[in-house]
């Protein structure tokens, strides 16, 4: 094998390996990336979603306590506005079910708003009929069940991004290592190329030079012996040939 | 002692673990396990460590018994090297199945 290829070889495996640690650390952050982008798709947006409803819902139930109380028309309007908040949170967390048991649980929080909705009294006379007994006999644990409902479907959402949170320190450390073995290796690497090229080159060279200068000075015979089949081994055998040429001529 | 024939025999013994990983990481392909990629990286590393001298050193017909000795001895701890490679390429050197976030919450 030729000085060039052997040479080219060693440049060729250093930049493959920097190449493969590139490679893969760039291949850990785009995985890093999308972590964090599912982090919020899935799971943020379903918190957000829980927070919501459970604003909403504490709204409506103040609404309620006004109805108690007989402000009938600021109650409506509470009513109105915070059932539109709790649907419109609903609407996200349903369209963004992601884990398995999420849709159960939305599916659960559907049925309990129902529920907690039939009880809102629907004509005036309804009203009048109205007290605290109603309210915690039937209202209130509507109430906590489906806030509870709620709280369970955020409890949910915010172990999974817990639990994603903790893959990216997964992903940070298996993007920086391959980055640090490259760089060992490359670093072993270079010391062996550095030693090859001196004993197999460098080396050879020096005794080359050493042996034509001997032969040329003391006229003994030209004996440098190159163990590698390449272009030195070559040059080696020719400048045997010249010199063993040269001593005959000069002798006869 | 002649460095150079170390090398060429330590090259050998790299080739047969990258060959070896390859192996292994063919086994964590079919399985889908997170250990593919360090196997992968530590195998290729491995590969292009042992290539190296093999091409630059000839083959040596007469090698000494202390050359034998440092051989096998050297062979170990670079065998070793390449697996700590392949453990510290992976967190903690765990290779476990992928980590299903939602299946595992659920369950």
């Amino acid at each position: 094998m030729g000085i060039r290829i052997k040479i080219l070889s060693g440049f060729l495996i250093l930049v493959i390996m920097l190449a493969l640690a590139g490679g893969w650390s760039i291949y850990e952050v785009r995985t890093m990336g999308g972590s964090v982008s599912r982090i919020l798709d899935e799971n943020y947006k379903s918190i957000h979603a829980a927070g919501t409803m459970t604003e909403a819902l504490e709204r409506e139930d103040s609404a309620m306590l006004l109805l108690l109380s007989g402000n009938e028309t600021d109650a409506l309007q509470i009513m109105t506005a915070a059932d539109a908040t709790f649907q419109e949170g609903y609407h996200i967390a349903k369209n963004n079910i992601t884990l398995p048991g999420e849709d159960k649980l939305v599916a659960k929080i559907e049925e309990d708003y129902r529920t907690y909705r039939s009880l809102w009294p629907k004509t005036a006379e309804a009203e009048s009929s109205l007290g605290p007994t109603w309210y915690f006999e039937k209202v209130h644990p509507a109430f906590l069940h489906l806030k509870y409902d709620i709280s369970e479907l955020r409890s949910l959402n915010d172990e999974a991004m817990y639990a994603a949170a903790s893959q990216l320190e997964a992903h940070a450390h298996r993007a920086v290592m391959p980055g640090i073995v490259a760089i060992l290796s490359a670093l072993v690497f270079t010391l062996i190329f550095n030693y090859f090229v001196h004993y197999y080159m460098v080396g050879p060279i020096i005794r080359i030079t050493a042996g034509v200068q001997k032969s040329m000075e003391t006229r003994a015979p030209f004996d440098v012996n190159i163990e590698t089949n390449d272009e030195l081994q070559r040059l080696a055998s020719a400048l045997r040939n010249l010199v063993n040429r040269y001593q005959q001529k000069s002798d006869s | 002692m002649r460095p150079h024939i170390l090398f060429r025999y330590s090259g050998i013994i790299l080739l047969f673990n990258s060959g070896f990983l390859l192996l292994s990481s063919a086994v964590s392909l079919y399985y889908n396990d997170t250990a593919l990629l360090p196997l992968l990286y530590s195998s290729l590393i491995a590969g292009l460590l042992g290539i190296f001298p093999i091409l630059f050193v000839p083959p040596a017909t007469d090698i000494s018994n202390n050359e034998g000795f440092t051989i096998v001895v050297a062979n170990w701890l670079v065998s070793c090297l390449i697996a700590q490679v392949c453990q510290k390429s992976q967190i903690g050197g765990y290779f476990g199945p992928k980590i299903n976030l939602s299946t595992d919450i659920s369950s």
